[in-house]
């Protein structure tokens, strides 16, 4: 029982190392820009002008016969902010530790945190580009309802999920280097698994149950039920993912708790 | 005796060497069951218990695994064997600085590690102006650390690291930067947090500074600890290890000088005194030191002073309330903030008359300085009576000097070199 409640600890105990953490790095990915923070409005904005142009323009994919062709832009754009999120998160943390290697082998410093900001950072982007998604949604005449309570739970659950990996991940980096390379290569891979950039009902039925084992779709499905569809997530694929959320979770903070003792000597 | 701060026992540490990155992936793909590493042993079988309040010099040679000790204190590293135990917060002064980040102002670096340190943001902001006011780095806490001369990086990150309030301090050499001004404050800070009970571990190859600091010590030789003894013990051994002992040679005594009577003198304040004394005075305000200078006999004011020559300390004082009764004393103190010579007007008999507000005295202490080469700051302080202590005003490091060595090439030996007559009879 000790070792499920540690993790949770940390976030409690060194929550105000972390904000301050999330609130340098936030900065930091603005900081001596001219337009500052705007930029996380503009990215977005731009990545959305850019995707509805492809699809709806060029490659005309339509989510079913008879929906407008820009519908799939949306699609494709509410799946892809989760996961930029994820990506962000997993490959920052997978050099974090090697980055900050004075504060580890230097100071009396709870390294358990550094993954963890890289997740709420990446995290509080997400929110500023779901803020702009929202906002076109609107205009393009459709108004969110009730369903978009859910994402707040279905945000933490992502957290939890991307935590336990950045753990996992940060930890397991400083014993081989070559995690910062692998990590590249398998987010490539976990994206196309994903449907992101195409409907799940163009897969194969004898491919689909890849799509059902990957934990990615339940989050990607979640959100665009809450924002594109205002209906409830689909409850068992939720609550499946719920509990991996929190395995990971756990089992990641286990691997980084045993391993942090040797980091000082191996950085 | 009271609990333990720091308990190890049976403690090794092994460093694993590589040959290459891929030896330890392989080792790591083949779960330990194949060994593609060799261990070097930083430390062997090291059981050690230091009480708290305690101050445990570390002493030896570079590479007898003294930083290794203090990081597997600190928890950085884990022991490969054995126990490693520490109560309470530790604050570790190994590497000044680490952790800071340069893009970001004084300020938030210093707020932030308060608050990694385990302090609260709101106790960390409450120190903030001490943090500053120590530093002595004005403005520019505000500003991003990249700005920051090497000298102001330090003093702000000894600073932030001296005033989170530890149970346990480790520090690694650390005393060793910053000019001298700067070094007497941190020393005095230091001794201010053993008597508020902090527990201190200091590695130093200053055995004056281990002798005068330190509470116990062990000698590090290899990893092993050769010996755990008071502070004075070991660094006799110590010195008897490294270094073969020069022959002491004495010299005659010299006559002592004539004095003449000095010319009178006027009352001056200093400007920027207070604004520099401010944080190491304290004192009702009755009467402040204004001004405190040391003359050579030419009547020049000096900052660095020969062997043995004659010198006057002269304090300005100035009144702000009647004072029929009041004490005026010094104290010079070496580099460790122990306390070398020093009196007062009424020890030597020479009282001050009775003052009226607005009223100044000026003081001069005439006398030579027999001391070993090095740095010295001056305590002074204006005391009512004798029998309380209660002060107008005491300010430490009002004046700090060098003390040359002596143009003899004789050696001093001690702190202090005191005329000896030496008779040497043979049989």
């Amino acid at each position: 029982m000790a070792t499920m409640l540690a993790p949770f600890r940390v976030l409690v105990s060194h929550r105000q190392a972390i904000q301050i953490f999330v609130n340098r790095d936030i900065r930091g990915r603005y900081i001596n820009s001219a337009l500052g923070l705007w930029w996380a409005v503009i990215q977005p904005l731009a990545l959305l002008a850019l995707y509805t142009f492809v699809f709806s323009s060029v490659m005309k994919i339509r989510l079913s016969d008879g929906a407008s062709t820009s519908e799939f832009a949306l699609y494709a754009f509410c799946g892809l902010l989760p996961w930029i999120a994820v990506a962000d998160a997993l490959t920052r943390s997978s050099s974090v530790l090697l980055e900050q290697t004075p504060l580890i082998k230097k100071v009396v410093f709870p390294s358990e945190i550094l993954p963890v900001h890289l997740v709420l950072s990446a995290l509080l982007v997400e929110i500023v580009g779901l803020a702009v998604f929202l906002m076109v949604v609107m205009i393009s005449g459709r108004l969110p309802g009730w369903g978009l309570l859910t994402l707040p739970l279905v945000m933490a659950l992502q957290f939890f999920f991307m935590t336990g990996i950045a753990w996992f991940l940060s930890a397991l980096a400083v014993y081989l280097r070559d995690v910062r390379q692998v990590v590249g290569l398998v987010l490539t891979l976990w994206m196309f698994l994903t449907p992101i950039v195409y409907p799940a009902s163009m897969v194969p039925e004898r491919y689909r149950w890849v799509l059902d084992i990957n934990p990615m779709t339940a989050i990607v499905g979640a959100y665009r039920a809450a924002l594109l569809d205002d209906r409830m997530p689909a409850f068992f694929p939720l609550a499946l993912f719920a509990g991996i959320a929190f395995t990971v979770f756990v089992s990641g903070y286990w691997v980084f708790a045993r391993s942090k003792p040797t980091f000082a000597d191996l950085l | 005796m009271g609990s333990l701060a720091i308990e190890l026992d049976r403690v090794s540490k092994a460093y694993r060497l590589y040959p290459t990155p891929r030896h330890r992936a392989l080792e790591l793909l083949t779960f330990g069951t194949r060994r593609y590493h060799t261990d070097f042993w930083a430390l062997t079988d090291v059981s050690l218990r230091v009480a708290a309040g305690a101050t445990l010099g570390l002493v030896g040679n570079n590479g007898s695994g003294k930083s290794t000790l203090l990081q597997l204190i600190s928890g950085i590293m884990g022991p490969t064997t054995g126990r490693v135990a520490v109560n309470g917060r530790i604050s570790s002064l190994l590497e000044l600085g680490a952790g800071f980040n340069p893009e970001f102002t004084g300020r938030e670096n210093v707020e932030l590690y308060g608050i990694v340190m385990g302090m609260t943001r709101e106790e960390t902001l409450e120190r903030m102006p001490v943090i500053q006011a120590f530093a002595g780095i004005g403005d520019f806490i505000d500003r991003p650390v990249k700005s920051y001369s090497s000298g102001m990086f330090v003093r702000l990150a000894f600073s932030a690291a001296i005033h989170v309030n530890p149970d346990v301090l480790l520090v690694d050499e650390a005393l060793a930067v910053g000019d001298v001004l700067f070094q007497h404050q941190c020393i005095r800070r230091i001794r201010e947090l053993q008597s508020a009970g902090t527990t201190i571990v200091f590695v130093s190859h200053d055995m004056g500074m281990v002798r005068s600091i330190c509470t116990e010590a062990i000698l590090l030789d290899r990893g092993r600890i050769e010996a755990h003894d008071d502070p004075a013990t070991i660094a006799n051994i110590y010195h008897a290890k490294t270094a073969s002992m020069e022959a002491g040679a004495s010299t005659p005594v010299r006559a002592s000088l004539g004095t003449d009577d000095a010319a009178p003198v006027a009352f001056r304040v200093e400007p920027g005194f207070d604004e520099r004394v401010r944080l190491f005075r304290h004192g009702t305000g009755a009467a402040r030191i204004r001004h405190v200078e040391l003359i050579d006999r030419q009547g020049r004011q000096i900052n660095s002073v020969e062997f043995d020559d004659e010198v006057i300390l002269r304090v300005h004082v100035q009144y702000h309330e009647d004072a029929p009764f009041s004490i005026l004393g010094y104290s010079i103190r070496d580099n460790t903030g122990t306390d070398i010579v020093g009196t007062n007007t009424h020890e030597e008999k020479a009282p001050l008359p009775p003052r009226l507000a607005g009223d100044t005295v000026v003081v001069d202490f005439r006398q030579r300085l027999p001391l070993a080469k090095g740095t010295y700051s001056v305590s002074t302080a204006l005391a009512y009576d004798r029998s309380r202590p209660s002060y107008f005003d005491w300010v430490d490091n009002a004046l700090v000097f060098t003390l040359l060595p002596p143009e003899s090439g004789k050696i001093v030996h001690a702190k202090v070199a005191l005329p000896v007559h030496i008779a040497v009879h043979v049989q």
